[in-house]
C-alpha cells in the first residue's frame, strides 16, 4: 500500500460519539495516514467546507478527499447537507458517502438522486466496518496511487 | 328591343335611301342623256357612265338589302366590272361614245371599295373589317372631291368629270363610306327590316326628289338661255342706239358744214372736231374727205388713227362704200377693220355737198370695242358675250376662254342697216354653271334624300311600333283568355276542392291519399284521431310503419292489384295507433291517375268489439239478473197494477211472473223502513221526485234481505205522472261487504292505534287526515288539534328541512322515501318512511334517539381504538427502530472486545460470546417487530398482480434454499388477483420457505401449489407440504407473533413470520386456514375473495 504524500482529508458528519469513537479506530487501524476531521451536525458540516470551522480558521480550506455522511442529525440533517453539496459547483466534485442506520428505500433512492457517491448502513460489526472502511480507502483515497 | 333596333334600323334606311338614290339618279341621267343626246344648251349634261354604275350599284346594294345573296354578289361584280371597262377602256381606245361614258378613275377606285366592302360582308367571317377599312377611305375621298370645287389644289381629285357630277357624287360618296362599316351587321341581323311600304316609300320620296332635281335643273337650263336672250336683246338695242346717235351725231356735223359752203376755215374745224373728240370718247378720228376720197381735214386723238385712215381709205372695198353712201346720202357704218393692236374700229361716213357740185362726205372712226365694253359693263359676269360685225369678232367680253370651251346660249343676227350686219352671241364657260343654278339643284337633292330618309325612318319605327302593338294587342287577348281560363279554373277548382275539404273534414270515414312508394299524401280529420297521431307526423311518411307486421304482405298485393288496374275491396287490415294498439281497418282504395292511391277506410274495431260486446252483454245480462239479482219494475198508476221481472220476484222469492200491487209491496219491507219507501213513492208518484233508498225486506219465505230500490216518474205530455218504473237489486251481499269493509276499518284503526310506530296520513293539501296515538305522544300535539291542519302549520321548522325535501319528493315522484333526520323543536331524531298514494302521503316513523346515542358511543369508541391502534403501530415501528440503535451499539462494541478475547480467561470469553448471541437473538426480534409492523406503515395500494409472476420471484429468491434441501415443488397456474404485490410476495415467500424448512431430517420437502374453487367470486390459493405438521390444536397459535411450533434447536426463526402472513391476509380481506397434523404435513388454504370490480372484469373477459 503506497502512502500518500499529503495526508488524505476525510471528514466524517456524524453526531453519534459512539459511531465517531468506531470510525475512527476503524481508519486508525485500516488507514492510518489519513487525516479524519469529525463534525456534529449538518451546519458544521457545510462550515467546515466553506473553510469557516473554527478547527480550520486561517487554514486553507482543501476538499476533502472523501465525506462520510449520517442521514439523521440535529440541525440540518445529512439530506439537506447532501443536497447543498451536490449543488455547489466547487463541492459537488466531493466524493459523498452515506453512512447511516436507515434501511429504508426511500433513504436509498432520495440519496442516489441527489448524487451521493456511496450508500453503507452502518455495519453490526466491528469487523464489517473494517471491510467498509478498506473498500472506501481503496475507492475513493488511494486509488490515483493504485 | 327597341334600343337595340335604332342603330341597325338606322343605317338599314339610310343604305336603303342610298341605293334608291343612287339608282333614281342613274335613272335620271340616263333618261336625260337619251332625250337630250351628249350636249345640252343651258344646263351640265351628266355622263350617262355614271348612271349606268349608279343604277347598277343601286341594284346590287337592294340585293345586299333584300339579302338575294347570289344577285348581289353577281352584280357587285357586275359593277366592278361596268366601272373598270368605263375607265379603262377609253385610255386605250377613243371614241365618242366611249368619252362620253368614260369614268374618273378616282371614282373607279371608290366604286371598287363599296363593292368589295359589300361583298366582304355577305361572304367573309370578319367582313365587317374590310368594311371597316373601306368606310373611311371611301368618306374621306368623298370629302376631298367636295373640297375639290373650292380649293384648286386639290382641283385633280374631283370624282366627276364635270363640276356638277362631283358636286352630287361627293355626297353620296360620303355617304356610302358612312355606311360600309355597317353593311355587315345589317346584312347579317336577325331583325327582318324590310318591308315593301318602306321601299315604296323610299323609292317615291327619293324619285319625287331626284326629279325635283332634274326638274330644277332642266328649269335653271331654261332660265340661263332666257337671261341669255334677254341679254343679247339688251345689247342689241343698246348698240343700235348708240350707232344711231353716233350717225345722227355725224350728220349734223356735216349739215353744219354743208351751210358754211366749203371747207371750214381751220381754226374753226379744229375748235370744232377738237369737242367732239372730247367729248365722245368713242370716236377716235373725225375728218372730210373730198370727192375723191382724200381726207381735206383731219383730227384725230392720236396719229395712229390716221395711219388706220389711209389702209381703210386705200380699201376698195372701203371706196365703194363711200360711193355708195354718198350715193344714199344717208349716214352709214362701215364694215370693221383691224388697226395694228387688232382692236376693231368702224367708220361712220355721212355726206355732205358743202357747195354745189361738191360731194364731199364726213368720216368719224368709232372704236367698236371701247363701244361693246361700255355697253356690257354692267352685265352679268356669268354670262359672256361676243359680237360679230359683218362676220368679224368685234368684241369679246371674255377672250380668254378658248372656244372649245364655250357653251352657246343664244344667237339672234340684228340687221340695223342694209350695209352693216351684226350678230350677237352669248355664250358661257362649258362644264360650270353661275352658282345660283349650279348648288340649288344639288341642295335641292341631298335635303330631299334626307328627308326621304328620315320618313323612311320614321316609317320603320311607325311600323315597328306598329307591329309590337298588334303583338301587345295579340299578347293582351292570349293573356286574357289565359286570365278567363285561369278565373274558370280557379272558380272550378275551388269549388271542387271546398268539396273535396268537406268531404275529407267531415266524412266519419277515415280518408287518405297515398302515393306509390308508401308515404301518406294528405289525410283526413277521422283518420289522424282515430290513430292518435298527429298530421305532421304522418304526412310524408311510410304508412308500412302503421300496418301490423302480418298485413305487410296483404298490402303489398293489394297495391300491385291495384297498379294491374283493379280496385281494392274491403281489405280487413290492421292499423297501429299511436299507442301501439291495433285497429281493424276495412279498406277501398283506388289509384287515380296522377298515381295517388286514394284510401277510404272505417275503423270497425269497435264495431266489431260492439258487435262481441253485445252478445256478450245479452249472455251478461241475463247472467247479471240472475247473479246480481237485479231486476226491473213498472207501475201503471192509472190502474196500480204493476209489472216485476222475473228477478225481482226472485228477490221477493215469490213465484216468476207475479206482481203484487204497490201496498203489497210496500208492505215486504221490515217496519223500521216501511214508511220510508212508502214516503218515497208517494213523493215520486206525485212530484216526479226519483228515489233511490238501500233497505231491507222480508222475502215471502221470511228471509231478511237488503235490496235497493231505484225508481222515476214517467209523465205524460202534460207532465203529468201516469207511470213509475224502476230497478231492484239485492243487495244484501254487498251490505254484508259495507259491514265487512267497516269492521276491517275499524280494525285497521286498532291496529294503526296499537303499533308502536307512529303513524299519519297527509291528503293531497298537507293537512292531516290520521294521526295514531304513538303519533300524539312524538309531535307533543293531540290529535283534535292536527286533523285538519297543515302539516307546515303546525311544524313550521319541518319547512326547508330534510323532511320537506323528502315529502315533496315522494309526492311529486310517486316513490316511497325513507330517512331519517332530527327535528330541532322536538329535540328528536325520527327514522321515517312516507309512502304517496292518490289521496296524500301516509308517513310511518319512530324514534331513534336511542339508536343514534348508541350509535354516536360506538363510533367514538372505534375513532378511540384507531387512535390507540395506531399509537400501538406508531410505538412498535419507533421502538423498534431507536431500539436497533443500542443494540447495534451493544453488538459492535462487544465484537470489538472479541477482536481483543485473547487478553480474557474461558468464562469472561464465554459470556462475551453469550452476550454477543442475545444480542443477535434481540435484532432479530427487533427487525421481525418491525417487519410486522410495516405491514400495515408500508403498505401500498392494491392493484391487479400476476400472481404467477409473483410466485416464480420467490421461487428464484429461495432458489438457494431449495437447491440446498433437495425440495420440490410442483406448482400449477394461477389466477391474477388484486393485492399488494410486495406484501404478497411476502406470503409466498414466508409459506414456501416455512414449507421447505419445516421438513424431516430424511425427506426432502415436497409442496405443492395450486388453485382451488375457481369462480367470479374469488379463489383459493393452497400450499401444500409434506412436512413435519403440527398439532392442530395450535392453529390459532401459529397466527401469533412470536409464537413457536417447533424448537429453536432444530428449527430457526423467531415465530413472527405466519404473524405477518396473518396480517398481511387481513389487509386483504382474505382468509387462511390451515390443516396439519404431525408428521402429515400441512395444508394452508387462502381464499381470496373478488373485489366488485373486478367480478365484473372476469365477467366481461
Amino acid at each position: 500500500m503506497n502512502k500518500p504524500v499529503e495526508p488524505a482529508l476525510v471528514v466524517v458528519a456524524d453526531d453519534d460519539p459512539d459511531d465517531c469513537l468506531l470510525i475512527r479506530e476503524a481508519f486508525e487501524d485500516q488507514c492510518a495516514g489519513c487525516t479524519l476531521c469529525f463534525v456534529h451536525d449538518g451546519e458544521e458540516l457545510m462550515d467546515f467546507l466553506n473553510g469557516q470551522h473554527p478547527d480550520r480558521e486561517g487554514k486553507s480550506c482543501p476538499v476533502p478527499d472523501l465525506l462520510l455522511l449520517d442521514l439523521n442529525m440535529p440541525l440540518k440533517d445529512g439530506r439537506q447537507s447532501l443536497q447543498e453539496i451536490k449543488s455547489d459547483p466547487r463541492l459537488q466534485e466531493l466524493p459523498t458517502v452515506i453512512m447511516t442506520t436507515s434501511n429504508d428505500q426511500d433513504d436509498r433512492d432520495f440519496c442516489q438522486q441527489r448524487g451521493a457517491n456511496d450508500y453503507i448502513v452502518k455495519p453490526r460489526k466491528y469487523s464489517e466496518l473494517l471491510d467498509v472502511v478498506e473498500s472506501l480507502t481503496k475507492q475513493w483515497i488511494n486509488k490515483e496511487h493504485d | 328591343m327597341v334600343n337595340a333596333l335604332k342603330r341597325p334600323a338606322f343605317w338599314y334606311c339610310l343604305t336603303l335611301a342610298l341605293a334608291i338614290s343612287l339608282g333614281s339618279v342613274g335613272l335620271i341621267i340616263l333618261i336625260d342623256f337619251s332625250i337630250s343626246g351628249p350636249e345640252s344648251v343651258g344646263r351640265l349634261a351628266l355622263r350617262p357612265g355614271g348612271g349606268l354604275v349608279a343604277l347598277a350599284l343601286c341594284a346590287s346594294f337592294l340585293a345586299l338589302l333584300l339579302r338575294y345573296r347570289w344577285l348581289a354578289t353577281g352584280l357587285g361584280f357586275g359593277v366592278i366590272a361596268l366601272a373598270s371597262v368605263l375607265t379603262l377602256v377609253p385610255r386605250f381606245s377613243s371614241s365618242d361614245w366611249l368619252d362620253i361614258a368614260a369614268l374618273n378613275p378616282l371614282l373607279l377606285l371608290v366604286i371598287l371599295l363599296i363593292s368589295l366592302s359589300g361583298l366582304a360582308a355577305m361572304h367573309l367571317s370578319r367582313g365587317w373589317f374590310v368594311g371597316l377599312v373601306c368606310g373611311p377611305i371611301v368618306f374621306g375621298l368623298g370629302l376631298l372631291s367636295v373640297l375639290s370645287h373650292w380649293q384648286p389644289g386639290l382641283s385633280a381629285m374631283g370624282l366627276g368629270t364635270i363640276t356638277e357630277s362631283t358636286l352630287v357624287l361627293s355626297p353620296l360618296c360620303m355617304l356610302a363610306g358612312l355606311i360600309l362599316p355597317f353593311l355587315y351587321s345589317i346584312y347579317h341581323s336577325k331583325v327582318q327590316f324590310y318591308s315593301t311600304g318602306l321601299l315604296v316609300l323610299g323609292i317615291l320620296g327619293i324619285l319625287v326628289t331626284t326629279l325635283s332635281w332634274h326638274a330644277l335643273r332642266l328649269q335653271s337650263g331654261e332660265r340661263l338661255i332666257e337671261r341669255a336672250e334677254s341679254l343679247a336683246g339688251q345689247l342689241e338695242a343698246s348698240a343700235n342706239s348708240a350707232f344711231d346717235v353716233k350717225l345722227a351725231l355725224i350728220r349734223r356735223l356735216a349739215e353744219r358744214w354743208e351751210l358754211l359752203d366749203g371747207v371750214p376755215p381751220e381754226s374753226f374745224w379744229k375748235q370744232e372736231v377738237s369737242s367732239y373728240l372730247r367729248d365722245f370718247p368713242d370716236l377716235r378720228l373725225i375728218t372730210i374727205l373730198n370727192r375723191q376720197h382724200s381726207p381735206l381735214r383731219t383730227e384725230s386723238r392720236t396719229l395712229d388713227y390716221r395711219g388706220w385712215l389711209e389702209t381703210f381709205l386705200s380699201d376698195r372695198q372701203t371706196r365703194d362704200w363711200l360711193e355708195h353712201t354718198i350715193e344714199s346720202r344717208t349716214a352709214h357704218l362701215s364694215a370693221p377693220l383691224q388697226d395694228y393692236q387688232n382692236r376693231y374700229h368702224a367708220a361712220i361716213a355721212v355726206p355732205i355737198t358743202p357747195g354745189p357740185g361738191y360731194s364731199w362726205s364726213v368720216l368719224a372712226v368709232v372704236d367698236l370695242q371701247t363701244v361693246y365694253e361700255n355697253l356690257t359693263a354692267h352685265y352679268d359676269g356669268a354670262l359672256h358675250v361676243r359680237v360679230y360685225h359683218q362676220d368679224q369678232a368685234v368684241f369679246d367680253s371674255a377672250p380668254d376662254i378658248p372656244p372649245a370651251q364655250e357653251s352657246l346660249l343664244a344667237s339672234p343676227r340684228i340687221t340695223p342697216h342694209h350695209d352693216s350686219e351684226r350678230r350677237i352671241e352669248v355664250y358661257t364657260r362649258k362644264g360650270t354653271l353661275p352658282s345660283g343654278e349650279l348648288y340649288l339643284p344639288p341642295v335641292v337633292l341631298f335635303t330631299g334624300l334626307g328627308l326621304s330618309f328620315l320618313v323612311m325612318l320614321s316609317h320603320f319605327f311607325w311600323r315597328q311600333s306598329e307591329q309590337r302593338a298588334r303583338s301587345l294587342a295579340e299578347l293582351n287577348d292570349v293573356l286574357n283568355q289565359h286570365l278567363e281560363d285561369e278565373r274558370d279554373l280557379r272558380t272550378t277548382n275551388e269549388t271542387l276542392s271546398r268539396e273535396r275539404d268537406q268531404f275529407f273534414a267531415l266524412s266519419p270515414d277515415m280518408f287518405c291519399i297515398v302515393d306509390l312508394n308508401s308515404h301518406f299524401f294528405e289525410l283526413n280529420e277521422t283518420f289522424v284521431q282515430t290513430l292518435g297521431y298527429t298530421r305532421d307526423q304522418l304526412l310524408g311518411s311510410s304508412y308500412m310503419k302503421l300496418v301490423h307486421a302480418e298485413d305487410h304482405e296483404k298490402i303489398t298485393q293489394a297495391v300491385q292489384s291495384l297498379t294491374e288496374g283493379h280496385e281494392v275491396k274491403d281489405l280487413l287490415i290492421r292499423v297501429l295507433d299511436s299507442e301501439g294498439n291495433p285497429h281493424w281497418l276495412q279498406i277501398n282504395a283506388t289509384l287515380s291517375a296522377d298515381d295517388l292511391i286514394y284510401v277510404v277506410a272505417r275503423d270497425t274495431t269497435e264495431q266489431l268489439a260492439i258487435e262481441e260486446k253485445l252478445r256478450e252483454n245479452e249472455t251478461l245480462l241475463k247472467l247479471a239478473e240472475r247473479l246480481a239479482l237485479l231486476g226491473g219494475w213498472v207501475v201503471d198508476l192509472s190502474t196500480g197494477k204493476s209489472v216485476w221481472s222475473d228477478a225481482v220476484c226472485d228477490i221477493h222469492e215469490l213465484p216468476r211472473g207475479q206482481a203484487p200491487d204497490v201496498e203489497d209491496a210496500i208492505n215486504f219491507y221490515v217496519d223500521e223502513h216501511r214508511e220510508q219507501i212508502r214516503a218515497a213513492v208517494l213523493l215520486c208518484a206525485e212530484t216526479g221526485i226519483p228515489f233511490d233508498e238501500e233497505l231491507q225486506i222480508k222475502t215471502a219465505k221470511g228471509n231478511l234481505r237488503w235490496v235497493r230500490a231505484i225508481g222515476h216518474a214517467v209523465q205524460d205530455d202534460e207532465g203529468k205522472v201516469v207511470k213509475l218504473q224502476g230497478a231492484f237489486q239485492d243487495i244484501t251481499a254487498t251490505h254484508q261487504a259495507m259491514e265487512q269493509i267497516r269492521r276491517y276499518a275499524e280494525r285497521q284503526s286498532i291496529i294503526f292505534e296499537s303499533i308502536t310506530d307512529a303513524f299519519f296520513t297527509l291528503d293531497a293539501d298537507w293537512r292531516f287526515t290520521y294521526v295514531n296515538r304513538k303519533s300524539e305522544e312524538l309531535l307533543h300535539k293531540t290529535r283534535k288539534e292536527l286533523i285538519g291542519r297543515s302539516i307546515w302549520e303546525m311544524f313550521p321548522a319541518a319547512i326547508g328541512s330534510e323532511f320537506d325535501d323528502q315529502y315533496r319528493h315522494a309526492v311529486e315522484t310517486g316513490e316511497s322515501v325513507s330517512f331519517e333526520a332530527y327535528y330541532a323543536p322536538l329535540d328528536n331524531w325520527l327514522e321515517v318512511s312516507a309512502y304517496p298514494s292518490d289521496e296524500g302521503l301516509a308517513v310511518y316513523y319512530r324514534s331513534i334517539r336511542e339508536r343514534k346515542e348508541a350509535q354516536w358511543k360506538f363510533e367514538e369508541a372505534m375513532a378511540e381504538l384507531e387512535r390507540s391502534n395506531r399509537e400501538l403501530q406508531d410505538f412498535a415501528f419507533v421502538a423498534s427502530h431507536d431500539l436497533q440503535e443500542p443494540l447495534r451499539k451493544i453488538q459492535a462494541f462487544s465484537d470489538r472486545l472479541m477482536t481483543k478475547s485473547d487478553q480474557f480467561g474461558p468464562s469472561e470469553q464465554d459470556y462475551l460470546s453469550r452476550m454477543q448471541s442475545a444480542a443477535g437473538r434481540m435484532q432479530q426480534l427487533i427487525e421481525d417487530l418491525l417487519s410486522y409492523s410495516r405491514v400495515t406503515t408500508r403498505a401500498k395500494p392494491m392493484a391487479l398482480c400476476h400472481t404467477d409472476d409473483v410466485l416464480a420471484g420467490v421461487l428464484q429468491d429461495l432458489d438457494t434454499a431449495i437447491t440446498r434441501e433437495q425440495a420440490h415443488i410442483k406448482v400449477q397456474p394461477l389466477p391474477d388477483l388484486v393485492g399488494d404485490a410486495t406484501q404478497l410476495r411476502q406470503v409466498f415467500q414466508n409459506l414456501i420457505s416455512n414449507a421447505i424448512k419445516f421438513h424431516a431430517p430424511d425427506t426432502p420437502p415436497e409442496i405443492s401449489v395450486y388453485a382451488e374453487e375457481v369462480s367470479d367470486s374469488g379463489w383459493t390459493l393452497v400450499v401444500q407440504d409434506r412436512g413435519i405438521g403440527f398439532d392442530p390444536r395450535y392453529t390459532q397459535k401459529l397466527f401469533h407473533p412470536f409464537q413457536r411450533l417447533h424448537s429453536r434447536e432444530g428449527y430457526a426463526g423467531t415465530g413472527i413470520g405466519m404473524a405477518i402472513v396473518k396480517k398481511i391476509l387481513d389487509r386483504h380481506s382474505a382468509e387462511i386456514t390451515v390443516a396439519s397434523a404431525p408428521g402429515e404435513g400441512t395444508t394452508f388454504r387462502i381464499r381470496f375473495r373478488s373485489s366488485p370490480a373486478q367480478q365484473e372484469q372476469s365477467k366481461d373477459e
